[in-house]
Formats: C-alpha cells, structure tokens, sequence
C-alpha cells in the first residue's frame, strides 16, 4: 500500500509528520548515520574519579596503537564556554582537575571507532582523589570547592524574590501550612544517544553535524570554545532523535570532534555510548523544597512562601536559569496575594544538571500541587474545589508580574473532572486505590533570549521560484517534535496553496536565518509568527503583481483556493502564472519575517525569567491502584488536558500530550539519576535507570481545550512540554488517596512504597 | 558502543566436537548470547573462543521420554519454553518463569540453558568498565573484595535467571556433560559463592534439564521494578501436591536475593499437610522474608526487596490454591 | 584475531564479506553494509531498536554475533516494504501496511525507536493477523519509545492488522 502522500493532502488535512515516510522506511538519516568521505572516529577519555586533580596525562601509549591518528588533552586545546553569558565554566576536555565521574579529559581519533576505543582505553591519567561533593545545601567547611565560580563554598547561586508582604500575609492567615518534598533528578533518555561529525576544513571553515537542539548557541559557544570567527562555523542538524532538553547548549564532544578534526585533516565523528549520555547528562535537578502559604477565611491564597535547593551538579549549565524557574509559575495557576522566593543552586561532583521538559517549574509544581492537596484536605474541601477558589483569571496579570492571555485553565479542571467521573468516584474508593488530582502551567516560548541581544528569536524567509514551489527557510530544529511540519502547513496554510508546494531548509546556521532553537517550548509560538509576517509580506508581493497585471487596485485581487482571482471582475490566474508576472517585475522573489516577544512587565533582578507570549494550562487525574503486598503503583488510568490554543496539528498535539504524560509517569515511578556515596551514578545504563516500557503505560483519556491566544500564531500555544507537569503530584496524589501515606519523596519505586507501608504497619503495632 | 575484544566463534555441529572446542583453554559457552555479548562488551567476562550450543541439534530438542518425564535441550530458547505445549501442558510455572525474562525479543534469543547458567549480577560490578576502572577488583573479577559487602569473604552477586526457582520447585535435575556425564537436582548446582555460582568443571557444559514425570502443581511470581526487560529484583516459586484434601511435600524457592536460590525449609514445614488459610499464607511468606538475607547490590533497595519476599511467597501459595480451585479439587 | 567469510542474504541480496568474529550484526549491517536504518540505543539488548529480522525471528542485532547467523537470511527495516511485496506479488515501492499506519496514526515522533518497532511489530502481525491489546504490548515489550507514550504504537499495529486482513 502507499503512504497517503502528505504533499497530495491540502493544507486543510493535516499530516502527522511530513518525515513520515524517511522514518518508517529507515531512510531518514540522524547524526551517527551521515557517512563523510574520509571520515576519521573519535572517542573521549573520561574520568573514572568523582573528584579529583589531574596530575598528568600521558598519551604515549595510545598515539602509538595501531589507526591512531591524532590525540589531544585539555591543557590549551580550547577556550572555555557556557551556554549562561554570567557562567563560562566549562572546557571541553578537562584541566587541572576532574568533578564528576566521566568528565572528558583527553580525545583520540583513529581509523576506526574500534581503534579509538581501544587507545582511548589504553591513556594513562594520574589523578589525586579529592573528596566526593555529594549533597547540595551542605555549607560544610571541610568539604572542598568544586568549582571556582561559587559564590561561597559550593554554593553556585542564591535568588530571592517577594512580590507584596508575606511575612504578614502568612502572619494574618486564618489557616496555614508547610509542606516539603524531595524531587529526585532524572535524565531525558532520548532514545538517540549524541552524535557529532566536525571538519575543520583546509579553508578555515568548520562544518559541523551535530544532534543538537539548539544550532544557533552551539554555533556560537563553539566559535568561542575554539577561539574563532562565529561566521567560520556552520552547524548543521540532521534528523534528531528526541532532545527533550538534553541536546540544549555545547558539548565537549562536539568541541572535541573539531580539535581533533583539526589536528587530522579529515572530518571526525564522535558519537556518544549510553553511558557517555547519563554522564553527559543536564536533566532535571534533584530539588529539595520547602512551601508554606496562608489562606484567607474563604480558603484563598493570601500568601505564600517557596524555598527551593538545587543540587547542579559540577557545572553551571542553565543552573541559574533552572533556580529562577523553580520559583517563576506557581503564581500562573493560582492567584496569590503575596509571593515569595529563595532559591540556591549547589554546585556537587556529579554530572552537571540542566533543562528538561517542564525545565524547573516540574519539582515545585509536584510540591505546589500536593501541598494544596493536604490543605484541601485539612480545610474538609474537595481538591479541585479548592483550586477553582484560587485560579488565576484569563487576561490578568500574576503576583510576580506575568501577563497572561488566554486561559483554559477552568475548563482544563473540568474536562477531567468529568472524564475520571471525579466527583461520583473520588473518596469512595476501597482502600488500595485512588483518584488524585494537579494542574499546572507552562510557557509558550521565553520571553527574554538567553545572551541579551535586540535581534529577532526567530526569522524565516521566503522564496516563491518560477516553478510555483515556496522555500522557506527557518533556524528551527524539529527534534522529533513535529516543528518543521507545523512550518510547512502554516506557510502552505498563510500563502493560500497546496502543501505540497512546500520544501524546507531548517536546523542550519548557514542557509537560515536564526532560530534560537527548540527549548521553552518557543518553536511553534516565535518561527510560526515569523513564518506569518514573512508570508503576509509575499501575499503582498504577489497580489500587488496580480494588481499590476490587471490593472486593478490590490484590494479588489482575492483568492479563491490557489487562484489569484478579481471579485465579479472574471480576471483569474493560477498561483504560479501570478508569481511568474510578479518575478518578471520585481526578480527572484524573497521574503523575510521577524517575530519577538514583547518586553517583560517585571523590571526586578530575575525578571528574564517566566515572561513568555502566552501560557499553556494542564490538569491530570491519575487513577492509581497500589499493591500491599509488592509495594507496586499500577497507574490504571490517566486524564489529561491541555489548553494548546488552537492545535495547529491535532495529531501531534495530541501526541505531546500522550508523550509528556508518559515521561511523568516514569519520573514518578521510577525513573531516578541516582548516585553511590562514592559519587559513582547507580547505573549509567537502560537497566540501571529505567524508563517506562509498552507494558507500564496505562490508556490515557486526553481532553484538548482552550481558545485561540491573541499572541499564538493563528492562536496557537505550546503543546510540548506543559502535559508532563501535572502528572506526577496527580499520581503522588492518589497515591496518598489510595494507601493514605504521605511519601515526601519521588520516585515511588516498589521498594520505596514497601518500606513506607511496613514503616505504617511497624508504627500501628505500637 | 564497546566493541568487543578479539576473540573466535566456534560452531560444532555435534556433540563430540564440542565437547573438544569447550575443552580448549578459554573457550566460552555460547547460548542466546544476550547476556554474554553486552557481558563481553562491558569486560565482565572474557573469553578467547565462544563455543556455540546452536548449531548441535541434541541440544535443542524438547522431548518427552518414555518414562512420562521431559527433557528440554539447554539451546532450547526461552521463547520456545514459554509456548510448547508439553510445557504449558504439565509445567506451567515454568513457562510463565521462561515468559517472565526479558523482552519477546530477549526471549526468542536467550534460552533456558543460559538462563540457568546466567552469570549472576550485582550493582557494583555490573556497570561499564569506565566505572570500574578506579574501583578494586572484587571477588569476581579475581581481585579480594566484596563492593556490595565489605565484610564477606565471598561474592555475593545475585542470581538472576528467572527459571531457576521454578525448575527447582518442580524438582528438576540438570544433565551435565564432561570427562563423565552426570545428573544433580538443579538446587545442588548452585555453590552459593557469587563469583563461581554454578558447579560447572572446566570442559563440562549444561546440556539439558529433565522435567520429572508426574510434577506437583507450581507457581512462579517475580518482582522487579518495571512490567517487562528488568532482571528479577527478587523471585520466587512453590510447589505441593494435593493428596487426600491437603497440601503435601510442599517446596518453597526463593531466588534473586543472593547467589543461590533459598529454600525455605521452615515454610514448608508450617505448610505441609495444613489448611492453607490466607493468614497460613501469609505467615508463610513471613518464615520466607526471615529466611532470606539479600545485600543492597540490586537495582531496588535491600530492604524492599526483602520485603517483598513475603508477598512473593504468600501470592505464589495463593496461585497454587487456585489452581486447585480450578481444577475443582 | 580471527576473521572470517561471513555470508548472509541481506534483504533478498546475498552478501559476502570478510568480517571479525567478535563483530555483532549491528556492527555488519550500520558499518560493513551502510545499512542505516537499523539504529543503536544502548548497545546491550535493553532498548530494542535495533531490532531485524534473523530468518525471520525478531533479534537484537546488537546483542548477537555476526557469525552465529551464518547463512541466515536477515531482513532490516530498508528490506521490510520488498519482503512484504515479494509475499504479496505487490509493487516494490508499496509500504508495508505496519510502515504506511506508523505515519498514519502518529505513532512517529522522532523516530529513532520506530525501525526496531516496525520490525517487531510486522513480525507479530506475520504469525498473529489480529492480535489483542495485550498481545501487541508483549510482543513490544523490549522496544522503548520517548515520544509517543506508546497508545499510537499500539493503534498502528491493530489498524495495520485490521487492513491486512481486510485486503488478505
């Protein structure tokens, strides 16, 4: 049978993935698939210290083995970088000393990746173990620091933020409550481990093919790291194999792929191992957090106060942003009458963490959403009652100075509500099984880049050829995400013609114009705006043609599907008759558009961090049932829905929101970057840290609901990483319903639940 | 990925040349291969030649024997014990054990010899090399300590091949080939010391696993954290046979709590003959969470995973109640 | 280090080369045969995509040595479409049924799971034309996929299914 040619469909029937057809047949070609003409393989020399100073590295040995064709260490070779401007903390293959067990600290390239290995396992490095740095929040003095970039010990950043007066506010509270939870880190596990090919070229230029998220900044870190022009690199992404925030800023391998380019004269592919990945690592943050918040006699939220502890690992990463967003959406939801912050990022010997899906605001959402759980339940409330008291309106501005547009937030609360048939079945479950509930909110795009610049986040520009094809040409990177078909159907669905008119050029720092990359849920909201005033500007391009050639003014030229046409006039034209007279006229046609955020309301230090064009909303009702005896939480059933504005692609909004609920599904459950007292992860492999398998994952009933946001581009908001949040507190929730423990830890592993059972059991026999 | 280190595959195509191959030094039986190949990768085992069981038909034929007993082929893959109708028929514990390794795809590959042979894991030993290399050498790797347990003078790496407290609660015998053929119930052949678990001399292989004649009614229940691939975080199977309105010669296997499987004498006793009230079951799984001693070098904490042992034990008493039930008894 | 003449029908071609011992399939098909689509996850048997077909059976090719299937006939996602035509008399450019619902029901994402999950769902469809829900997950057990959450995965092998057996 043949595939439904997506480009024979009108842009009215929307396909899942214009890339369909290359992923089904094997054809579509990732990172560690591109064969290079005279392709050299590299492999990196990691640390099996936690900590440690290097005292020398000797290479003899494996530039003597067989197929070794360059090797180098970290002394010199590069400059260091960061993806924060304020933190420049990293080099690519370490210098002086080693903080986390497989930090890189040599590479080698060879003929082949057997040769690579083998020398990479045959380089001596003499190290002095220094002391494990394992627990952030310890301001021990004994402890050594781990990074010089700390502000005190290893403490690597502390934020604080108050909107109105709290302590009066939690003073004045007619009822009032802390609650803390520890959020246990986890990784992004795209299936595609990284991968990178580098050419430093005879003629200076450095070509690089990298699976990456975010081209532009690895454009830019790269050209620092290696001490050149930024217009000397060209980044390149081919087809990405799942990114979910672990493929956001510069890697070492890929800075190491060029040196070692450069010292071999032949283009180096460096691809990651599983466990290269689980060290490489920047997933969530292990947070420890503490909330209080006083309520009003109506049961309103008349303050809160939320302390945040971050551990980092051993660099900076998007640490300072990460802090920021532990404290930036709790107000989105629930609307407050004072807020408070205090967050610190600690600096630990362990990989560095950084953005994943839901980047910061999932650990405190999980604590928000519980603790409003138990405060529900202490003022006799039913939970969703209590939030329906405290939601924060549509077109309103929160406590900490966030504009919202649209929101479903209401409706979202309602729609699973009734699909989970809350309100018949909540609390009358027999004991083993639960209903519980959480909601939450997410950004549509940040609103601030993250160096300061005045540029555009986003530019796409269009080519209208003889032929009647549109190019368009974007920066964005479509990371399995479904971006690229989301630009194609839009610029089909803006200039008026069949999709299949449409090819692209994205994810290439050469040939588009800059997109600032696929993380904060930006790329639907900024390059399809920038999509929509590049085509506005073509239509007027051509229907002025179209005017010219008729003699009419532009006004009267209408469409009628592809035609160009003259209401009750008779003239009539195909699309590429009109692009053919508008060509002759005015040459090859381009044109380009721009999209930036508005400024932020906030003028206050940390500010950058939460504004963003619109929000999307989400709510989840887990319905669980746990097992006495094997400690195991079978989730039956998920309700989830999401406020996307309008979904541009039904399909693959719906399957971001199926995809996201499943990855918080595993982070409640199981999945845990876990680490021995020695600073040696648990298992830096697929048994070791386990994500959900076909037979874990329940059926998930999915409401989408909203409206179409004025800033969304044809109203649309982001679908890609709001649905995991609300999943995990849903589950700790129902949990908490079904067995009636309170667990102050996630995740709720077999073992975990056993323990707190017999730990009840032990308690109840006194 | 972690290539391999050179070595030779060898693939007799009968019985007397492999016994030859296996006899060279450094040879290595070769099952499925799915935990030896990523073994071999990881540098946990090493061996110069990998002699395969795959191609000697001996080894992979599932018969029954004229005394009303099976014999099952060690090449004989799980995915194979899990569908064959003279398992299913009279040994369904052990299909489901076989059903529980792995993956479909683990399973099509993997078999029931391997499975029983399974080197046995441990957290602080099962890792990539890189891992390993600032670590000292434990037991296993040849080296004098115990990671997992600094105070034993042995490795205590956990046995993890699911099939083995079920074939030890229906009473199965392993047929081992060598100098001299020889039989041992399969519970003998375990030596109860993580880093030389199982009683195999250098030249001897596993060659088949003969099911009894007339079993007792089996059941097999397993932990671990996921539904499916996770290697057992504690197993467990039992056995009794109803005879004159009871329970007799009951057999309790608990297994993946240590490098040999357990039996749990004590529950037996308690069971033997009795009424097997829930509160019997219960108290049963009890004596077996007592018996078992593991050490936290699995993937879930050593204190769930003995716990767990109880409701392990408690549910597979349960299945065999059923089953009676079923069958109308 | 031992090497030999590795033979293998390689999706209807056959192919001979000389090849390492210790070399495993995956290392074969990617690296000695160009054969992209089939994709390395973990490189221990715990992720299923690289999951062919060994005469037949759904194998981890990461986890298996090149020279245990001597002789065997090995079909890879690129293969999958010409094995079905062949089965079917059917043009070679046609889709196998399970390939054409995947990017149907969106039960492609990244794609980087979907050649393993392709391969072994095809096989459950092969032997079990309309396999249950619970079928279908066992036979895919040992296939992780980040994106999806899996329930398109699912409605793609029983639409599949469903269009075999209609058209059979």
């Amino acid at each position: 049978m043949k595939l439904e040619a997506s480009a024979r469909q009108t842009a009215q029937a929307v396909p899942n993935r214009i890339e369909s057809w290359a992923k089904v047949t094997g054809q579509a070609l990732y990172a560690d698939d591109i064969e290079w003409p005279n392709m050299a393989y590299g492999c990196l020399v990691r640390s099996p210290q936690a900590h440690a100073r290097i005292l020398g590295v000797d290479l003899a040995a494996a530039r003597s083995m067989p197929g070794v064709l360059a090797a180098i260490e970290g002394p010199g070779s590069s400059a260091p970088y960061g993806i924060m401007p304020s933190n420049q903390d990293e080099h690519a293959l370490a210098v002086d000393k080693v903080t986390y067990l497989g930090e890189p600290v040599a590479a080698i390239a060879a003929e082949s990746f057997r040769q690579a290995y083998a020398a990479a396992r045959a380089v001596r490095v003499e190290y002095e173990a220094l002391s494990p740095v394992l627990k952030a929040g310890a301001p021990e003095k004994s402890l050594p620091q781990v990074r010089e970039e700390s502000e005190t010990g290893n403490l690597h950043k502390a934020v604080d933020l108050e909107f109105g007066d709290v302590a009066t506010g939690l003073q004045t509270a007619s009822y009032r409550r802390e609650d803390r939870l520890f959020y246990q880190g986890n990784n992004h596990v795209a299936l595609e481990p990284h991968a990178v090919t580098a050419f430093w070229q005879p003629n200076g230029q450095i070509v690089v093919q990298s699976a990456t998220q975010v081209p532009h900044y690895v454009q830019r870190s790269l050209a620092k790291a290696l001490g050149v022009p930024e217009h000397l690199v060209r980044v390149m992404v081919p087809t990405l194999g799942g990114g979910f925030g672990g493929k956001s800023e510069l890697f070492p391998h890929e800075v190491a792929a060029a040196l070692l380019s450069r010292r071999c004269g032949r283009p180096v592919r460096i691809t990651l191992s599983r466990e290269d990945v689980f060290y490489t690592h920047r997933g969530r943050h292990p947070v420890a957090m503490k909330v209080e918040t006083g309520f009003d006699a109506e049961s309103r939220i008349q303050a809160m106060s939320f302390e945040s502890v971050l551990d980092g690992g051993a660099y900076g990463s998007y640490g300072i942003a990460s802090t920021y967003y532990t404290g930036a959406l709790q107000p989105t939801t629930y609307r407050m009458g004072a807020y408070r912050f205090h967050g610190e990022r600690w600096y630990t010997t362990k990989p560095p963490c950084g953005p994943k899906r839901g980047h910061g605001t999932t650990q405190p959402r999980a604590l928000l959403e519980v603790h409003m759980d138990r405060v529900a339940r202490d003022l006799g409330l039913d939970p969703i009652e209590l939030r329906r008291k405290n939601l924060q309106p549509a077109y309103s501005v929160t406590v900490n100075q966030l504009d919202i547009t649209t929101s479903g937030l209401a409706a979202c609360l309602d729609a699973v509500e009734r699909m989970s048939s809350w309100k018949e079945r909540r609390g009358r479950l027999p004991y083993g099984q639960g209903l519980g509930f959480a909601c939450s909110s997410y950004l549509s795009g940040a609103g601030l880049p993250i160096y300061w610049n005045p540029l555009p986040h986003s530019g796409v520009r269009i080519a209208v050829n003889r032929d009647g094809g549109v190019h368009v040409a974007c920066g964005l990177t479509d990371i399995g995400q479904g971006a690229n078909t989301v630009l194609a159907v839009l610029a089909a669905k803006a200039l008026g013609v069949c999709l299949e008119r449409v090819q692209l050029t994205t994810q290439d720092t050469a040939t588009t114009p800059v997109d600032l990359g696929s993380y904060s849920s930006r790329v639907t909201m900024m390059a399809g705006n920038a999509l929509l005033a590049a085509a506005q500007h073509m239509l007027s391009l051509l229907t002025e043609a179209a005017a010219h050639h008729w003699e009419v003014p532009a006004e009267a030229v209408a469409r009628d599907g592809e035609d160009f046409c003259v209401d009750g006039g008779g003239q009539r034209a195909g699309w590429t008759e009109v692009v053919r007279w508008a060509e002759a006229e005015l040459g090859p046609l381009a044109a380009s558009g721009g999209y930036t955020p508005a400024p932020p309301r906030g003028r206050h230090k940390g500010s950058g961090v939460g504004p963003s064009p619109a929000y999307s909303f989400s709510a989840c009702v887990a319905e669980v049932a746990v097992d006495d005896l094997d400690g195991r939480v079978q989730v039956k059933r998920l309700y989830v829905a999401h406020d996307p504005g309008t979904p541009l692609n039904p399909q693959s909004v719906e399957g971001q929101i199926r995809g996201g609920a499943v990855m918080g599904l595993g982070e409640a459950l199981m999945e845990a970057q876990a680490f021995n007292p020695d600073g040696r992860h648990r298992g830096p492999h697929l048994l070791g840290y386990r994500i959900p398998t076909i037979l874990d994952v329940p059926e998930i009933e999915v409401a989408v609901v909203g409206e179409p946001d004025p800033n969304g581009p044809m109203g649309a908001k982001e679908a890609g990483q709001g649905p995991l949040n609300p999943v995990i507190p849903a589950v700790l929730n129902a949990v908490r319903e079904a067995i009636g423990v309170d667990l102050s830890e996630t995740p709720l592993t077999p073992d975990r639940v056993l323990r707190a059972l017999e730990r009840r059991r032990r308690e109840e026999a006194r | 990925m972690m290539p391999l280190r050179p070595l030779a595959v060898v693939t007799p195509r009968g019985e007397e040349e492999l016994l030859r191959s296996l006899a060279v030094e450094g040879a290595v039986p070769l099952g499925g291969g799915s935990d030896l190949i990523p073994g071999l990768s990881w540098e946990l085992a090493s061996g110069d030649a990998l002699v395969s069981l795959a191609g000697v038909p001996a080894l992979r034929r599932t018969d029954a024997l004229a005394d009303g007993s099976v014999c099952l082929g060690a090449a004989v893959t799980l995915a194979e014990v899990a569908r064959h109708p003279l398992i299913l028929g009279a040994y369904p514990a052990l299909a489901d054990a076989a059903r529980a390794v792995g993956s479909w795809e683990l399973r099509a590959q993997g078999t029931i010899g391997g499975n029983v042979c399974l080197a046995t894991r441990c957290r602080f030993r099962n890792q990539p090399p890189l891992w390993r290399d600032a670590l000292q050498t434990c037991y296993q790797s040849g080296g004098d300590v115990c990671h997992a347990a600094p105070a034993s003078r042995t490795c205590v790496a956990i046995l993890s091949g699911d099939t083995v407290p079920a074939l030890a609660a229906l009473g199965a015998q392993l047929e081992i080939w060598g100098h001299a053929a020889r039989r041992l119930p399969i519970e003998d052949f375990y030596s109860g010391d993580g880093a030389h678990h199982i009683s195999l001399a250098k030249g001897e292989l596993l060659a088949a696993i003969h099911l009894p004649a007339d079993p007792p009614t089996a059941a097999f229940r397993k932990w671990r954290a996921r539904e499916s691939i996770d290697f057992p975080e504690a197993n467990a199977a039992v056995s009794a046979v109803w005879r004159e309105g009871a329970w007799r010669a009951p057999r309790v296997f608990v297994s993946a709590v240590g490098p040999a499987p357990v039996r749990v004498v004590a529950a037996e006793a308690l069971l033997d003959g009795a009424d097997w009230s829930e509160d019997l079951l219960r108290a049963a799984g009890e004596l077996a969470r007592k018996a078992v001693h593991p050490y936290d070098n699995g993937q879930l904490n050593v204190a769930g995973r003995q716990i767990a042992v109880r409701g392990l034990v408690a549910r597979a008493l349960g299945d065999l109640q059923n089953a009676r039930r079923e069958r109308g008894l | 280090m031992p090497e030999s003449v590795l033979r293998l029908i390689v999706n209807g071609r056959p192919q001979q080369l000389v090849a390492a011992d210790e070399m495993t399939l995956l290392e074969v098909v990617r690296d000695r045969l160009h054969l992209h689509g089939t994709k390395d996850g973990c490189a221990a048997g715990s992720c299923g995509s690289c999951t062919l077909w060994v005469d037949g059976v759904p194998r981890l090719a990461c986890v298996t040595l090149a020279k245990t299937v001597q002789d065997c006939e090995i079909v890879t996602i690129e293969g999958l479409a010409g094995w079905w035509g062949k089965q079917h008399a059917a043009d070679a450019a046609e889709l196998h049924p399970l390939q054409a619902a995947f990017a149907e029901q969106g039960a492609v994402q990244c794609g980087f799971c979907t050649p393993g999950m392709v391969m072994g769902g095809a096989a459950l469809l092969r032997d079990t034309p309309s396999p249950s829900r619970a079928q279908i997950q066992e036979a895919l057990s040992g296939h992780l996929c980040r994106c999806t959450g899996y329930e398109q995965i699912i409605r793609a092998v029983q639409a599949a299914g469903r269009r075999m057996l209609d058209e059979a």
